[in-house]
């Protein structure tokens, strides 16, 4: 309960800064999906999912001043979505391919939405921390 | 099971990275450095 409680606040706190700097909502996107709070506490909502609606809403929100041209490996991971959205259509199993098409799709898009979102260097530096602090919960279960 | 201080830590290491971020962009209202007293 306890747990929960701090997790939520934190949550919220990403959520309303998300306002100020809207990359907040795809590092709470990322953050959420890799520690998978519903594994061990029990929120009303889904995290990844409030994130997730609020990053794609926040699009418009985004401070499009400095248009670089979006990398290489961005074009390859639409290719690559594509590829697999199109290998599932005609898979020799489909019912087993959809289940896997489900999860896989979301990591590519997540790929895909980096570069939209992370605009500076602070920010792809806090979506690394965040990631690696997501991970650290879970090994250090393990250290300890 | 996780264990609630790993969890503790790592979300104690987000919120002061997630501060530090909206410093560095001007989003957080920055304490200009006073002058030393002459």
């Amino acid at each position: 309960m306890k747990l929960s409680i701090l997790l939520v606040l934190t949550a919220l706190f990403m959520l309303v800064n998300g306002f100020e700097c809207p990359a907040l909502f795809y590092i709470g996107y990322l953050w959420a999906s890799v520690l998978y709070p519903a594994a061990f506490s029990d929120t009303l909502v889904s995290f990844s999912l409030v994130f997730g609606v609020f990053a794609i809403l926040s699009y418009g929100l985004i401070d499009k001043k400095e248009k670089g041209s979006f990398p290489l490996v961005f074009y390859l991971a639409i290719l690559f979505a594509t590829w697999v959205s199109f290998t599932a259509i005609f898979a020799e199993r489909p019912h087993d391919a959809w289940l896997k098409w489900n999860w896989a799709i979301q990591a590519i898009l997540i790929a895909v939405a980096m570069p939209i979102f992370l605009r500076t260097r602070a920010q792809i530096e806090t979506a690394f921390i965040a990631v690696f602090s997501a991970i650290s919960a879970h090994v250090m279960t393990a250290g300890i | 099971m996780i264990d609630s201080l790993s969890v503790l830590v790592s979300l104690v290491i987000l919120v002061v990275a997630v501060r530090k971020m909206l410093t560095i962009e001007k989003k957080l209202p920055y304490k200009k450095p006073q002058a030393p007293n002459r």
